[in-house]
């Protein structure tokens, strides 16, 4: 009985929280419009990259050396001579280099292995084919003339040419499912391919071009996982520490703690209230980003194991702040003072590979650091983001315990 | 006794707020603290609401030590702290009904109708005056359906309409035990059954406000004669005595002392 009542009293200072959050038109603006409009913002105006760029790897190497081949260099350059691509060469394999780049727009185009020895091979079997074809007009008209022993020769040659299939060459193109200048740049590169097969061969086109979709990651996918992470955290450092002050000042703790309701019952009460907060920040972002860029992200299990401590997190800071400070404003300035520069340098709007190193090092001291990097792992790229849980999940139980603490129910 | 006080005192750092109080508040009366502003009013009745604890002496709430206690007792006293403030977004219905479920309390219909808030019922904290808040404070304070309410200046900075209404909604606690902290002498005087009034953290004087005027007051007889006289005098025999000494049956008047008399001579 004893417990229900507790559940009861956890529940319904919950949703006087809540309702009140609900009517308060700054607490909701904050709160879920303004992440929207950063995420709307900043996903269009950082989507993608050049118009017309198009990366190229080369894996037709020369035997034993790490150098490309002659041919393949000179269909690059070929290539890029046509101005109407903008040609990007790139090292390594092309799923490692679509994972590395995967906040980028990217269409890669690869050549494959052999590719010279193909061409060439093509080449000889074309110019043979033309020949034949004279050696055949020789035979038909003059084959009395010819010494039985040559007529045998030509005809093995013309068997063995009937059953040797000129080489295809495949070259791989990845583009984004979505991406409308891929097929713009398909179109180029047949009409390329074909005039380059043309001009070495003589003959039709001998490149297939095997188009791949992929579906990549846009600036979006990179910041709606810090949006969320950084608004968590501002609903927690700037709307806790602002309420705490406030109850406190005027005095609705003091009346609270006249009542049955205990501390730690509030302090849950404000944790499941900052959860609550969470969970709809993260699905309007969802949904927002899924409208809006196509960004296919679910939360995994995993993910809402982070979204969970850094709103406990959050929430105890708030709670620390706002019990050191009766004055509202003067709370609110120093949450804005801590909320604000942790935003910037945790990674949340720029990657921290952006940032001088003297500051990726501060960045490793703050705690949404590891907040938006392990949501981002979790929710979009499927990595490990188990030592982002572990370093969350330490600091959510320390500044809880340290909020409530700071929390002062009576003298 | 539903409230027993010992010797208390209270010090904040050099402060000696409360200096060896002692009183007792009867079951079902109205008990007024009466004292200026920095008497320490809101500072004994915290210590006895579990609020605050007091730095030596004996305190009693419904038998249970205020120190050791606290817990029982606030979960059977209705507060209303100076300066009542709830959760400004919420309604009138919604704060009381809070309260209410926080102590499994009282319906929150009757809450509403016992301080006379139907029609704002649905009328948000934020929106309300002083002293609609203040019966929103009240009704916060009987959800739990105590027995014993204290109410902290319930009337402070309040227009002379809202302390009159606030004084009918406490009126109809009759029946209940209220202790109120005040420092109008009107107030104390139209609600109490008993009055102590404090002063720089000690109790001066402890009674019913008869008894006060009886012990501490003077009666006046002023006779209108030909020039007007004003005589302090112990008791209506004297007053008797003094009229059958005139010459004349001259207009007089017998001025009873006030509770303001007496709360100036005491403070000062």
């Amino acid at each position: 009985m004893k417990a229900v009542m507790k559940a009861v009293r956890i529940i319904n200072i919950s949703l006087a929280l809540f309702k009140g959050w609900m009517r308060s038109r700054s607490g909701v603006f904050f709160s879920f419009m303004f992440p929207v409009m950063l995420l709307l913002i900043f996903g269009v105006i950082f989507q993608g990259g050049g118009e017309y760029d198009l990366y190229i790897i080369n894996m037709d190497k020369k035997n034993g050396i790490n150098e490309p081949t002659n041919l393949s260099k000179a269909f690059i350059d070929a290539l890029n001579s046509t101005s109407a691509i903008n040609v990007i060469v790139v090292n390594g394999t092309p799923q490692d280099f679509i994972q590395e780049n995967s906040f980028g727009r990217i269409r890669l185009l690869v050549i494959p292995p052999r590719f010279e020895e193909n061409f060439t091979k093509a080449i000889a079997i074309e110019r043979m084919k033309s020949m034949f074809s004279t050696v055949e007009y020789i035979i038909g008209n003059y084959s009395a003339r010819i010494p039985e022993d040559a007529l045998k020769e030509m005809e093995k040659g013309r068997v063995w040419l009937e059953r040797t299939e000129r080489p295809e060459i495949r070259l791989v193109y990845y583009a984004e499912k979505d991406d409308a200048v891929a097929p713009i740049i398909a179109g180029v590169l047949h009409a390329f391919t074909a005039s380059f097969t043309l001009k070495g061969v003589g003959a039709e086109n001998i490149f297939q071009m095997e188009m791949v979709n992929y579906r990549g990651l846009k600036p979006a996918d990179y910041y709606m996982p810090g949006y969320i992470s950084a608004f968590i955290m501002t609903n927690g450092v700037i709307g806790l520490t602002s309420t705490v002050s406030d109850m406190r000042r005027r005095g609705i703790f003091k009346r609270l703690a006249t009542t049955p309701l205990e501390k730690r019952e509030w302090v849950a009460a404000n944790v499941i209230h900052q959860s609550l907060l969470a969970i709809m920040l993260t699905f309007v972002m969802l949904i927002v980003a899924r409208l809006a860029f196509s960004v296919e992200a679910f939360p995994n299990p995993f993910s809402w194991l982070l979204i969970f401590e850094g709103a406990v997190l959050f929430s105890g800071i708030g709670m620390i702040l706002g019990s050191l400070f009766r004055d509202v404003e003067a709370a609110t300035a120093i949450a804005n003072a801590i909320a604000f520069p942790m935003m910037f340098l945790s990674g949340t709007f720029w990657s921290l590979e952006m940032m001088p190193e003297y500051l990726q090092t501060i960045a490793k001291l703050i705690p949404l650091t590891y907040f938006s990097e392990g949501l981002r792992t979790a929710m979009i790229t499927g990595g490990d983001a188990s030592f982002n849980a572990i370093i969350l999940g330490v600091l959510a139980v320390v500044f809880l315990a340290l909020g409530s603490y700071a929390v002062k129910w009576y003298e | 006794m539903i409230i027993e006080v010992k010797n208390l005192v209270k010090v904040y750092g050099n402060t000696k707020a409360l200096d060896r109080v002692t009183l007792e508040v009867k079951t079902d009366e109205i008990f007024a603290i009466l004292g200026p502003n920095g008497a320490g009013k809101t500072t004994l009745i915290e210590i006895l609401e579990g609020l605050r604890t007091p730095t030596s002496g004996e305190a009693k709430v419904l038998g249970f030590d205020v120190i050791k206690d606290r817990d029982k007792i606030r979960r059977k006293v209705g507060v209303l702290p100076q300066d009542f403030a709830a959760f400004d977004r919420l309604t009138v219905e919604e704060n009381i009904s809070l309260f209410s479920s926080l102590y499994n309390g009282l319906d929150v219909s009757e809450l509403i109708s016992l301080v006379g808030l139907e029609q704002w019922r649905k009328v948000r904290f934020q929106e309300l005056s002083g002293g609609l808040k203040q019966r929103v404070g009240i009704a916060c304070a009987l959800a739990g359906s105590p027995d014993l309410v204290f109410l902290d200046e319930p009337t402070t900075g309040l227009d002379p309409i809202a302390r009159r209404e606030t004084w009918e909604v406490i009126e109809n606690l009759r029946g209940k035990t209220v202790v109120l902290t005040t420092h109008y002498m009107e107030e104390a005087e139209k609600l109490a059954d008993r009055v102590a009034i404090i002063v720089s953290g000690r109790i001066v004087a402890c009674d019913s406000v008869e008894e006060l005027k009886r012990k501490f007051g003077k009666l006046r007889l002023v006779v209108h004669g030909e020039t007007r006289r004003e005589l302090e005098v112990e008791s209506f025999e004297e007053i008797y005595r003094i009229l059958q000494s005139l010459d004349k049956p001259y207009p007089f008047e017998i001025v009873t002392p006030t509770l303001e008399e007496i709360y100036v001579k005491l403070v000062s």
